[in-house]
């Protein structure tokens, strides 16, 4: 675990930027609470959050996004990998799902190991975010919503240059893939859906958002397996470009262009060596 | 190239024919009618469906589907469209913007419901047969209206299309409500006991759900709509309590996006009397 953790704190904290954010870079609304876990357990995972500077990042990520009022996000102890997302907040990304996420990793081949424990994270504080983003911003949200906040994470994520896209589209991908099983009987009923199409859904909008980035999806190398069948593949394009739209018109508008672009202009995640 | 018949142009010929081929049918409200909606019998080439054509426009099934859809105040023509196609399915065609209702879709949902006189868990092959198939057509009209309207889907489309089948099955009477939401579910589940459930990793990958998916998520629709009328989808452990507990707020999700995003498009008067109508008589 020692490697893993070594790797977490290498990978995540990019001190060269991180010292050095403009004030104006901060979401006014956006409060970021450590909460300190009940279990002497997550501690540990406490400390290297707060390290990191995790929520610092997101709300710095978040800066260009006007929201009508405060929202709080929170890393805490929930008593379960995750905990639904309430009317009004706060975003809560709970211990358990980063303890997940470390345990996942380490079971990860070396060389993808650290995609996993970024893409992951990553993953799962976009996936509860974008819950708060359509539940503030009023967005309409057609299709199950947990699959809502996984089709705008996904979308976000290859927003951001292609570093960014392939270390949180793989590493998100590589954790479903590693902690996935399919599912039988009445586990059908639940209201997320399975890991198995989680991933294939990051998978497609990577694809479609970024087709030459994301080409050997659909292409491998010789040796490779093709990680996104034809059949899914040939519809990618629409789908990204149904959750465009559907940014464009809902969530763009209440996007300040000025400050998008300077958080574009951050070099977010530093190049995974050997890629 | 499949020739369009404009409604209009028809009108005066369907007031002759009706008078005989329509025995037990609802009768059309002449109001409804939307110039911009245009629709087709394609005679089959396969014998065996022709009598299912028959039936269909003995029904007047198309002449029904263009009234209840006359309240949508369409950007474009829209046309409706039932045809052989070599597979069982219905489409929704964004290129021709228009629904195509296969003949074999109609044979499927007529060979997978209960024997007449025969109930499977209390479903009677007419509420199967005739829900199930207004359900399929709803998630068509579903994905038209995405398309037409410029509706900004966030979730995955099929899904989508299922919450609108669910969500406009329950705006009607309760005997709508009843025989849309079970006859719907009843065909995921027989769709879902046929094919099994997916077991490789790379089944999941298509852009629909699981029949199993989607059997759950039209209880769901029904139950969050109105738990009172579906309570025996809870007493008969149809829909686990977990899943249950949530159903009410996947329900006003539905709604409010509903309200905003197509509604806007629904011409008010007209569709009053599309409630009033009773569609499944």
């Amino acid at each position: 675990m020692s490697a893993v953790m070594a790797a977490l704190i290498g990978v995540l904290v990019t001190p060269a930027w991180a010292q050095q954010l403009p004030a104006e870079l901060q979401n006014p609304n956006v409060e970021i609470v450590y909460k300190e876990p009940r279990s002497a357990a997550f501690k540990p995972i406490a400390e290297r959050v707060k390290q990191r500077r995790a929520l610092e990042q997101l709300r710095v990520f978040m800066a260009p996004l006007r929201l009508p009022r405060k929202l709080t996000i929170n890393v805490d102890e929930c008593g379960a990998p995750m905990r639904e997302y309430q009317p009004q907040g706060p975003v809560i990304i709970c211990y358990e799902v980063i303890d997940q996420i470390e345990k996942i990793a380490a079971k990860a081949d070396a060389n993808v190991r650290e995609r996993v424990l970024v893409g992951a994270f990553i993953q799962a504080a976009f996936h509860e975010t974008a819950h708060a983003v359509f539940d503030m911003l009023q967005v309409p949200v057609w299709g199950r919503a947990n699959d809502a906040a996984d089709r705008l994470a996904a979308f976000i994520m290859v927003n951001f240059g292609e570093d960014v896209a392939m270390q949180t589209i793989l590493g998100t991908a590589d954790f479903f893939r590693l902690s996935g099983r399919t599912w039988t009987g009445s586990e059908f009923a639940e209201v997320n859906s399975p890991d198995a199409q989680r991933f294939f859904n990051y998978l497609c909008i990577a694809f479609g958002g970024a087709p030459k980035t994301f080409d050997f999806l659909v292409n491998p190398k010789e040796q490779d397996e093709q990680l996104l069948p034809d059949r899914r593949a040939e519809r990618c394009s629409g789908e990204y470009a149904q959750v465009r739209m559907a940014f464009n018109l809902r969530i763009m508008p209440h996007v300040d262009p000025d400050i998008l672009v300077k958080v574009r202009a951050i070099q977010w995640l530093l190049p995974i060596n050997g890629r | 190239m499949i020739s369009m018949i404009r409604i209009l142009a028809l009108s005066a010929a369907f007031a002759a024919t009706s008078l005989v081929a329509q025995p037990a049918s609802a009768q059309i409200p002449p109001e409804l009618k939307n110039d911009k909606i245009s629709f087709a019998y394609v005679p089959p080439e396969s014998p065996k469906l022709q009598p299912v054509m028959e039936r269909l426009k003995n029904r007047q099934l198309l002449e029904k589907l263009a009234a209840f859809l006359s309240p949508l105040q369409l950007p474009h023509a829209f046309y409706l469209v039932a045809r052989e196609c070599k597979q069982a399915n219905a489409f929704y065609n964004p290129d021709g913007w228009r629904i195509e209702i296969c003949y074999e879709m109609i044979e499927l949902i007529e060979r997978v419901a209960p024997r007449p006189n025969n109930p499977i868990n209390g479903f009677t092959r007419d509420e199967v047969v005739v829900g199930a198939f207004v359900g399929v057509i709803i998630h068509e009209v579903g994905h038209a209206a995405f398309d037409m309207f410029n509706v900004p889907v966030f979730g995955r489309e099929e899904d989508a299309a299922d919450e609108m089948a669910g969500f406009l099955a329950v705006q009607f009477n309760k005997q709508v409500a009843h025989t849309v939401t079970r006859g719907f579910a009843f065909l995921w589940q027989a769709f879902g006991r046929l094919g099994g459930e997916p077991k490789d990793w790379a089944e999941y990958s298509d852009e629909h759900g699981a029949n199993q998916q989607r059997y759950y998520n039209v209880l769901c629709m029904g139950y969050g709509a109105d738990p009172q009328q579906f309570k025996e989808f809870i007493d008969r452990g149809w829909l686990p309590k977990e899943r249950a507990a949530g159903c009410a707020a996947e329900y006003q999700q539905v709604r409010q996006a509903f309200a905003r995003t197509v509604l806007p498009f629904i011409n008010q008067s007209l569709i009053k009397k599309v409630q009033e109508t009773d569609w499944l008589k």
